[in-house]
Formats: structure tokens, C-alpha cells, sequence
């Protein structure tokens, strides 16, 4: 028998390169939802849907998250996830695998919902005006062939879908590189 | 998965119920003992006046004679509508007859105002929109009993309620695997006196949960189990429980339909076909089993024509196919060849609305049903907003919906 001692805590370790690509995503994904409610105006209208202000968060169970925020009618990343906000409406993947997963296009974003690897605090028809939103945003940032991982049916591409990418691209990394 | 077998086993899934289910002759005198064991001494029972008018509460009563347990408040004004004015005012009758547990006798109404009643008992809030939505209760709910009287709803053994809040006009959706009841009881007595056009829509939206669970895509080999028992427990009674309501095995036959088929679709969820009678229900005030039964066939067609763009791993054809089966018998399956089974099925339905509609005259189109027709756009758009719609196997666009909707009418 072992003595009382050897028998150790196990404390979780990081896995630097999954959460370092989740908090990228992450990131991206809410500058996305940032620009493609500046951008689209399909967009545009869904957020309008939402109450003002109101505020969205997406990202792992008890972990690193995407906060964005609507006040006075604009869509705002929260750069610096305050602790003390409380969103109205979460989306968290139930374990830091699986964000890693569906953010490498690897598990399909209905999917994770299907599966209960993800779960939704918060009022439903607000997310599914939310699920439209960042469908928008994923089209917006990442080209088609990655974006048919992510949602059911991708939509075709158009010179505004492009014209408004790359404004997207220029706004996020422009912005990001010289701020 | 980059992987994705073609299996009909999903390659993940979760399937989760708690309720513990007694159904059968006399199944209400076990409610005193039950209540016991779960150290419950003085429930409330949450009830409406149609169903002390029909004599129903007097069963339950006099199940606990010569028990130790004092039956706190028979609450018995609950609306059609389950408000939370009226959960409020539930709510403080329980605190202050010192009420340990709580004893839902009725329809969706009285069961959704019951779980609400829990909410605010149990979460200790005052105000109940604070709580609405997905996962957000935390605390351990009050013992729970659910006596259904109607077939259909499947709430005795679903985690979600629907409370309206008047005032803000709005309706309230809870969901959290902490509202399921402790207790289901299927007892016959408690289901005879449902009218024969009640005991048809509340059937056919019983029917509606096990159809959309089993073609959903969070179906699994539970859920699968629950529904085509479902669906072949009502394919053998349906028309019975219509046609001669006095029969008790039949009604029971139903009752245990209605709870396998929630007990499916609240782990596989429904789709567009609830959306749609959400939708309806919520603009034009149709029942939600006669929404049901009139958008089920559509849906199915809906479903069939997308489905190639469905995901390939989802089956959504095949599942339609095999839908068939529970539904028709093994006899009238095998007759139809196997290309034509998808729309075998929604023919089967069809027929079966059909024969309930010279029964009971139970509608079979919404123009029948109290929808005008310039009210089928804004159906429409609340149809693709529908929580349910997150569950389609196919995406569904404005367009499609409102051509749905228009199909129906
Ligand atoms: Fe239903």
C-alpha cells in the first residue's frame, strides 16, 4: 500500500497552444461580430433586434471568453473582459477541447449544440438573432471552404461579401496592429 | 469529425431524465409514499377549475386518507395561460401555509405554472424574468409531482416551462434539467373526461414530439426507443381514445404516448414543425396540438425536399423512411417501396388527420384553424426566430417557412 502522502493533488496543467488559439479566435471572432454589424446590413438588422444595452459573451466553461456589447445602437468588442459584467446572453463550450475543436473547424458549430458540448445561458430566441449574427461574422473573416465547418448552409459568395472582407481584415488587423 | 462514420449511431450524444414514472389502476394512491421518501409533508396542489368541475381533484384528495400527509392549499384558479401574476400569487399561499412540495394536476397550463412556482420558491426570487432563458437556475427545486390530464404535452417529464408576463408582453421560456419533476403519475381516471377534439389535438401534438425527435439531429438511441414506442402506442389508439374517451385502457395507452414521446423530444428536441406551431399559436392563438397537426405533414415535406443539403450524417431521408414503420406497421411498410416510404409517411399522417377531422372535425388547414391571411408573413418571421428552429436538420430561410406556412393555409 502507498503511504498517505504519495497519494498527490493533481493540479489541471495549461495547454498553452489550445488556449493560446482559442483566445485568437476568440478575438477575432469578436472583432467579427463587431465589424459585421458595422458592415452587413443583414447584420445590422438582426442587432437591431437585441435590446440596448445588451450584452453577449461567448467562450469556454469557466474560462477565457469574447465579450460584445450593444449600447446606444453599436455593436462593441469589450477588449478587457471586465469580471463584473454580467452578459445577458453566453454561449460556453463545455470544455477548453472542444472550443479548440469547433474553433479549428474540426467539430461543426451545430454540431457542438446537438451534442451538448456547448450550452446556452441565457433567452433563446436572443441567441438564435446571436447564431445569425456571428454566421455573418464567420463569412465575413474566414473563407468559405472553412466557414462550411462552422454553419448549415454557406451562402454564396458575393463582391459585397468580398469588398466588406477585406474592409474587415483592414479594420481588425489595421486597426489592432496600429492602436 | 473529419472522421464521420455512416452509422446510424450518433457519433456523440447525451441523454438525460430523472422523473420517475408510475402509471396504472390506482396509480395515485402511491403519491402519499412517494411523498414520504422524498421527507415531504404538506404538498400544494396546483390545479384549474375545469378539472375540480370534471372531479378529478376529489381522486387525488382522497388518495391521502389515512396518511400523515396534510394536503397544504388546492390551488385552483390557474388561467389558460399560465401567467407569472399568477405564480406569484401561488407562491405566496405556499409560503404561507408552510407548504414543503408541490402537486401539478392538469394540462401544459398547471404543470408550466407549477414548474414556475418552483422557480420562485426554490430560487427564492420575486421576480421571475430575472431567471427566464437557458441554464439559469442554481438551486435544488422543491419535491415535484406531476399528475397529467391531458395526453399530449409531455410535460411531466420535460425541464421547460412557458410563463407569460402580461405587463411586458412577453413569453417566458425556462429551461434547466433542475425543473424536471421528481414524480410522473399516469393514472386512467385522470384522463376520461378530456372532449373527443381535445383528446385529438393534445394526441396529435404527442404524436408531433415523437415524428420531430426521431428525425432531429440530437436523435440518439434512447430518444429513439422512447419515440417509436410512442408513435406506435398512438398509431394503435389514437382513433380509439377519440372515438369511445370512456375507454380506460385506451386513455392510458395514450397518457403513456404522450410521456415517452417527451421523454424523446426533450433530449432530441423538435424543429420547424414546433416552430411553425409556436409561431401560429403565438399570432393567431391556434392550439398547439392542432397547429401541430395541421403543420406536421408540410414540415415532413419540407424536410424531405432539403433533404440533401442536409448533413450526410444526420440521415434526415432515411429517419423519414423509418419513420413508417411505428407508424403504419410492419404489414403496411413492407407493402410500400422502399424509394416511396418517405412520403409513405407523411401520407400515413395525412390520412390519419384526415380521419380525425371527420371524427371530430379536428381542422386540417389553418384557414380552418382561425388564421387570416395576411397574418402568414409575420408567422413566417416567427417561425425562423423560434428557438426550436436551432433543432431543423436543415436550415430554413424566411421564404421557405412563409411557403410553408402558405401550404398549410
Ligand atoms: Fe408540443
Amino acid at each position: 500500500m502507498k503511504k498517505k502522502k504519495e497519494y498527490r493533488e493533481i493540479v489541471p496543467s495549461e495547454s498553452w497552444f489550445k488556449s493560446t488559439l482559442v483566445r485568437i479566435t476568440l478575438y477575432l471572432l469578436g472583432l467579427g461580430i463587431q465589424e459585421a454589424c458595422n458592415l452587413d446590413p443583414r447584420a445590422k438588422k438582426e442587432m437591431e433586434k437585441l435590446p440596448d444595452p445588451f450584452t453577449f459573451s461567448i467562450g469556454i466553461h469557466d474560462g477565457i471568453a469574447a465579450t460584445v456589447q450593444k449600447k446606444g445602437g453599436k455593436m462593441k468588442y469589450l477588449r478587457v473582459i471586465n469580471e463584473k459584467i454580467q452578459a445577458d446572453l453566453e454561449l460556453r463550450f463545455k470544455n477548453l477541447e472542444y472550443t479548440y475543436l469547433a474553433m479549428t473547424g474540426r467539430m461543426s458549430t451545430p454540431n457542438l449544440g446537438y451534442h451538448f458540448r456547448q450550452y446556452i445561458k441565457g433567452d433563446l430566441a436572443r441567441m438564435m438573432t446571436m447564431i445569425r449574427i456571428m454566421n455573418i461574422a464567420q463569412t465575413l473573416l474566414f473563407p468559405n471552404i472553412i466557414v462550411r465547418f462552422y454553419i448549415k448552409k454557406v451562402p454564396r459568395l458575393t463582391v459585397r461579401t468580398m469588398i466588406n472582407r477585406v474592409i474587415a481584415y483592414i479594420n481588425i488587423f489595421g486597426l489592432s496592429a496600429f492602436k | 469529425m473529419f472522421f464521420m462514420k455512416d452509422n446510424t449511431l450518433p457519433e456523440y450524444y447525451e441523454f438525460f431524465n430523472s422523473v420517475k414514472v408510475i402509471s396504472g389502476y390506482k396509480a395515485l394512491e402511491n403519491i402519499p409514499y412517494e411523498l414520504s421518501q422524498l421527507g415531504a409533508k404538506k404538498p400544494i396542489i396546483i390545479t384549474d377549475k375545469g378539472i375540480v368541475k370534471a372531479g378529478l381533484i376529489k381522486h387525488v384528495i382522497k388518495s391521502f386518507q389515512g396518511t400523515k400527509i396534510t394536503i397544504g392549499a388546492v390551488y385552483d384558479d390557474t388561467p389558460v395561460d399560465s401567467s407569472n401574476v399568477v405564480v406569484d400569487e401561488i407562491a405566496e399561499i405556499y409560503r404561507q401555509k408552510g407548504c414543503d412540495s408541490i402537486i401539478a394536476v392538469g394540462g401544459g397550463s398547471a404543470i408550466d405554472t407549477a414548474k414556475g412556482v418552483n422557480i420562485v420558491i426554490s430560487e427564492d426570487s420575486d421576480d421571475l424574468l430575472k431567471l427566464m432563458g437557458n441554464n439559469r437556475l442554481t438551486k435544488p427545486m422543491k419535491p415535484f409531482v406531476v399528475i397529467p390530464t391531458t395526453a399530449g404535452t409531455g410535460s411531466e417529464v420535460t425541464m421547460a416551462a412557458v410563463i407569460a408576463n402580461p405587463s411586458k408582453n412577453v413569453k417566458m421560456q425556462f429551461t434547466s434539467a433542475l425543473m424536471l419533476p421528481k414524480l410522473a403519475v399516469l393514472d386512467p381516471r385522470m384522463t376520461l373526461s378530456m372532449p373527443a377534439r381535445i383528446t385529438a389535438a393534445t394526441s396529435m401534438d404527442a404524436l408531433t414530439h415523437a415524428v420531430e425527435a426521431f428525425i432531429g439531429p440530437q436523435k440518439n438511441p434512447i430518444s429513439d426507443a422512447f419515440a417509436t414506442a410512442a408513435i406506435e402506442l398512438i398509431r394503435d389508439n389514437i382513433v380509439d381514445a377519440v372515438k369511445h374517451g370512456g375507454n380506460a385502457d385506451v386513455r392510458l395507452a395514450m397518457a403513456n404516448a404522450a410521456l415517452l414521446a417527451g421523454l424523446a423530444f426533450s433530449n432530441s428536441m423538435v424543429g420547424i414543425v414546433h416552430a411553425a406551431a409556436h409561431a401560429t399559436g403565438g399570432i393567431c392563438h391556434v392550439p398547439h396540438g392542432v397547429a401541430n397537426s395541421i403543420l406536421l405533414p408540410h414540415g415532413l415535406d419540407l424536410y424531405i425536399r432539403k433533404s440533401g443539403e442536409a448533413k450526410k450524417a444526420l440521415h434526415l431521408k432515411q429517419n423519414i423512411e423509418k419513420v413508417l414503420l411505428p407508424l403504419a406497421g410492419p404489414e403496411q411498410y413492407m407493402k410500400v417501396p422502399a424509394r416511396e416510404r418517405a412520403q409513405g409517411a407523411v401520407k400515413a399522417i395525412r390520412d390519419l388527420t384526415a380521419n380525425l377531422n371527420k371524427i371530430c372535425g379536428l381542422p386540417v388547414r389553418l384557414s380552418q384553424a382561425g388564421v387570416i391571411e395576411n397574418s402568414l408573413p409575420e408567422i413566417a418571421q416567427a417561425t425562423i426566430n423560434d428557438g426550436a428552429i436551432a433543432f431543423s436538420p436543415v436550415e430554413v430561410s424566411y421564404e421557405e417557412a412563409l411557403a410553408l406556412i402558405k401550404a398549410a393555409f
